[in-house]
């Protein structure tokens, strides 16, 4: 029995040690590399906003964060809201949502809304679909025309449009659009007199 | 030392070349190398943490048991490889975003495991480094010979740069899987030509060559 143990531990330790050893030095360059990511992804947040608005690249817009709905039930995948102006102008609505249904993760999506509740563009924050297959559906023209201008109404009644190949992520970017519209009508009936 | 380090490189670019010669990692070959720029980050990407991998195993080798030797080894390189990711999206966003899935699935090519346990847990660190950095450059090179072919005559683009103009009309099929294994298959066959060639010419070149001791005609009394 004695002997077992001894063997099993002259097996187990090593890898004990290598795995401290690689999650240390994993540590150490997370520690590096952590404030250097959420740097670049405030960036690509800041630029993603720019363009859903048209905004010319010097023009720096007031994002300020809206409070989600707490006595009522969140659509599934309403990650934050956004109210967009430049000065006293406000832009719209912008609604950070996550598409499920995708092959890989769900897909973090931003879309812009206007005071009426129409959609003004969108684009892709995150996906982990396959290059040159699933991406087909983010980098396609007709999918991203095809939501423009649409209200929630125009989204829920028409069946979602699909890609060959692409299936799961064109359902993915519908859910994703859908959720961002519900969640517009939600704070606008929180807001009572409407966007 | 230089010598060995050449024939090292040797090796690694054309005589055991990963993708060309030991047709290995081709999945991820394939699916990348759409544009030169993408197989450029590839590239660079398995050199990097085939020479840490490589390092590593090397200096760990008589304390790795033979029994879980091939667990440690992955976890080796799945340490590097998650590095790898974290200091290329801090660093090189547009490069982390163009790679996409595949570069956490550097884990699972087989150019990485096969070099730490052929070569790495068998020798010196020094020359795992280089015996790394020589695959890498041969893998590196493979992958831009294929993206080039690939993005030249499937777009008619190279860096993104239009070559041929508006006019082109660009070979469909060089864009998409069937036409990466064709261009591949294509790579593959010429090496071998190449190989079988240089082999020949040798062995003419020893054949032609006198040897020392053997006396002429002229040299006997």
């Amino acid at each position: 029995m004695k002997g077992k143990l001894l063997n099993l531990s002259k097996i187990a330790l090593p890898l004990v040690v290598i795995c401290t050893l690689m999650v240390a030095l994993i540590a150490a360059v997370n520690h590096f590399t952590a404030p250097v990511i959420y740097e670049n992804e405030k960036e690509l947040f800041n630029q993603s906003i720019k363009d859903l608005f048209g905004l010319p690249r010097n023009e720096e817009p007031t994002v300020d964060p809206l409070q989600l709905p707490e006595n009522e039930p969140l659509p599934s995948g309403a990650l934050a809201a956004y109210a967009v102006s430049i000065g006293e102008k406000p832009l719209g609505y912008c609604m950070e949502v996550t598409g499920s249904g995708a092959y890989g993760e769900d897909l973090r999506m931003l879309v812009a809304i206007d005071g009426e509740g129409r959609i003004i563009d969108l684009c892709c924050l995150v996906s982990s679909e396959t290059p040159g297959k699933g991406d087909k559906v983010l980098n396609d023209v007709f999918f991203s025309t095809h939501y423009l201008g649409r209200t929630v109404d125009e989204i829920t009644s028409a069946d979602p449009p699909i890609l060959s190949g692409s299936t799961k992520t064109a359902t993915a970017l519908y859910n994703a659009v859908d959720c961002a519209l519900a969640l517009y009508q939600a704070l606008t009936v929180q807001k009572g007199d409407g966007a | 030392m230089f010598k060995t380090i050449l024939k090292q490189f040797k090796e690694g670019v054309f005589d055991k070349n990963p993708l060309l010669v030991q047709i290995l990692g081709v999945c991820a070959s394939l699916a990348i190398t759409t544009s030169v720029s993408n197989a450029l980050y590839m590239g660079l990407a398995v050199t990097a943490v085939l020479v840490c991998s490589n390092l590593f195993v090397s200096l760990l080798r008589k304390f790795i048991p033979q029994q879980v030797r091939i667990a440690a080894y992955i976890v080796i390189i799945s340490g590097f490889v998650t590095i790898v990711e974290m200091l290329m999206k801090a660093y090189l966003p547009s490069a982390a975003e163009k790679l996409g899935i595949f570069l956490p699935l550097i884990v699972v090519n087989c150019i990485i495991l096969g070099r730490a346990e052929a070569y790495a847990s068998q020798n010196a660190p020094l020359p795992s480094i280089i015996d790394g950095l020589a695959m890498g450059a041969g893998f590196t090179i493979a992958l831009l010979l294929l993206g080039a072919i690939r993005e030249l005559f499937g777009a008619g683009t190279l860096f993104g740069i239009s070559i041929f103009g508006q006019s082109y009309t660009p070979i469909g099929i060089l864009s998409s899987p069937p036409g990466a294994f064709i261009v591949l298959g294509c790579l593959i066959a010429l090496m071998q030509y190449l190989k079988k060639r240089l082999s020949v010419d040798e062995q003419h070149a020893k054949k032609e060559e006198p040897k020392p001791n053997e006396q002429t005609k002229e040299d006997t009394p």
